[in-house]
């Protein structure tokens, strides 16, 4: 089997079990006018691009930590309490290349069908090569807005 | 706060057109400047905010991170020619960036605090700066 069978393979796993719930998106973002420097607006635009195949992820699950204590900080936001996380996916570099994922500017986006977003910051890539060809991305990406 | 980060941000870039000027910040819609230093840049980032009724005090941190140190060496000379030539710059209202409006204050700095100290790190040459802007 050589690289790119492989990752065909993979990619048919990641669709088997992929996200079940939410759709993982690619979202770039693009400030136009204003200054960058001191942060005052210009226009921002977002352009989300759904993963395909999508990714499997799996939560670094802090509030699973067991014992009546606090596990993590909460902050309230929209009338819920959240808690920041981790979360590593498994991409394909089907869906995502290198350059994408070395963009400061792009982040992850998780969408479900109510319309309930929650945006992810990339912190670190792990390729996985095969004869010198990437078959799988591990991303582990910092949740930063929900 | 918001005046003295913009018009300093605006004072080291303005007077410092061969170095890139940076400002490390929280921002949902600029993700890139959130992500730690960059790299051949001037790193501007605010810490502290002392409020008074007189004197409010801002503190800032200079990280010049380059990855050649005999450049850094000469960029941290610049900066600090620019903060060493005069001990205040005009606090300015960037609101409509393009028109920036005095507000008839001024920002000032003990040029004796400008003190850049290495920071090792096998990636990059690092120097630190931190000290106190001063203002109305």
């Amino acid at each position: 089997m050589n690289a790119q069978a492989l990752i065909k393979k993979a990619d048919k796993v990641l669709t088997k079990y992929g996200a079940p719930t939410r759709k993982v998106y690619k979202r770039v973002i693009t400030r136009t006018g204003g200054d960058q420097l001191i942060g005052r607006p210009g226009s921002v635009s977002y352009s989300d691009t759904e993963l395909n195949p999508q990714p499997t992820y799996q939560r670094g699950g802090r509030q699973s930590v067991t014992g009546n204590r606090v596990a993590a900080e909460y902050v309230v936001a929209n009338g819920r309490a959240l808690t920041p996380d981790m979360a590593v996916f498994l991409v394909s570099p089907t869906s995502m290349t290198q350059v994408e994922l070395e963009n400061p500017n792009l982040v992850l986006v998780m969408k479900d069908a109510s319309g309930n977003t929650e945006v992810f910051q990339i912190d670190d890539v792990n390729p996985s090569t095969m004869n010198g060809v990437t078959v799988i991305y591990t991303v582990y990406a910092r949740s930063v807005q929900r | 706060m918001r005046n003295v980060r913009d018009s300093f941000l605006h004072f080291l870039a303005d007077n410092l057109p061969d170095i890139p000027v940076r400002n490390v910040r929280v921002d949902k819609d600029a993700p890139e400047e959130s992500r730690g230093l960059a790299m051949n840049a001037l790193n501007v980032k605010f810490l502290n905010m002392n409020f008074d009724v007189l004197f409010s005090g801002q503190s800032v941190v200079l990280d010049l991170v380059h990855d050649d140190e005999l450049t850094a060496v000469e960029w941290a000379q610049k900066v600090w020619e620019v903060l060493g030539a005069s001990f205040y710059t005009e606090k300015l209202d960037y609101t409509d960036p393009q028109h920036p409006v005095p507000t008839g204050n001024n920002i000032m700095w003990d040029t004796n605090s400008v003190k850049f100290r290495p920071i090792s790190n096998p990636l990059y040459y690092h120097l630190h700066a931190q000290f106190m802007l001063n203002h109305h």
